[in-house]
């Protein structure tokens, strides 16, 4: 299956608008032929077409799913996200807490 | 210096930083510098197995090298997840081969696999810093107590 953009729009309910968005967002990224032209794979449009169930399930917004991408592609942002949200609390309150649960045993 | 162990830190690319703070740390321990020179020569615990739990930081790295230089099979892992030093934990393993068990920020799945890895040493002589390892011992892995010689337990907080 080899689709162009509007094949790919009218065949997943999306509008060509709205490809060229997710594809800028790194979420759909389809194959360029020689000539520039975007091709729509079998892969491009099973996630196009699962795409607004996940957004249903789970209630994600394309953004979210943007930045997760960037989780995935970006090893040093995925660190210092992670390491903020550890940050949130402390060590010391970390060992607090574990000295509590000892006592308590 | 590539170790043959098993370990688990965040990233041996580290190892440098680590080491450079290690040693300035051994500067200001100058007890334990003197301890780990005669231990050199005795090597009193030559042929032991210990499994240390404490806060993986430059002060307990200069102590399970230490440990190590007293001829010890030393395993370290964290006490607390959010004091590991990513870059102490790199150096003890690629400079000082010792086995660490230790990523800054792990989640609680993690902290606890790491000390299931130090149990796994099966150690005869345990250091804790709130129990884990000897909580570990007592309760999922009994049939190890019988290796146990001595464990010891400390705690920071009070």
């Amino acid at each position: 299956m080899e689709l162009t953009v509007g094949a790919a729009a009218t065949n997943t309910g999306w509008s060509p608008r709205m490809l060229r968005y997710l594809e800028d967002a790194g979420l759909v990224l389809p194959a360029r032929r020689p000539s520039g032209y975007r091709v729509y794979g079998v892969r491009e449009v099973n996630q196009l077409r699962s795409l607004r169930e996940l957004r249903a399930a789970f209630g994600v917004e394309l953004t979210d799913l943007a930045f997760a991408a960037r989780l995935r592609q970006e090893p040093g942002l995925r660190d210092a996200v992670h390491t903020w949200l550890s940050g949130r609390e402390s060590a010391l309150e970390w060992e607090q807490r574990k000295h509590e649960r000892l006592l308590a045993a | 210096m590539a170790t043959t162990k098993r370990y688990d830190v965040k990233d041996l690319a580290l190892a440098s930083e680590g080491i450079r703070r290690i040693q300035w740390a051994d500067r200001q321990m100058p007890v334990l510098a003197a301890i780990r020179e005669r231990f050199e020569s005795e090597q009193p615990l030559s042929g032991y197995r210990i499994s240390a739990c404490l806060h993986v930081t430059t002060e307990t790295a200069n102590l399970a090298r230490t440990l190590k230089a007293g001829g010890a099979d030393v395993v370290l892992c964290a006490s607390n997840p959010l004091s590991t030093q990513d870059d102490v934990a790199a150096a003890l393993v690629d400079e000082y081969d010792i086995a660490v068990f230790a990523i800054k920020g792990e989640d609680n799945d993690t902290y606890y696999s790491h000390i299931e890895a130090a149990v796994d040493h099966k150690p005869q002589l345990t250091m804790d810093d709130g129990a884990d390892v000897v909580h570990m011992l007592h309760s999922a892995r009994r049939e190890q107590l019988g290796d146990i010689i001595a464990g010891t337990e400390e705690t920071t907080t009070g």
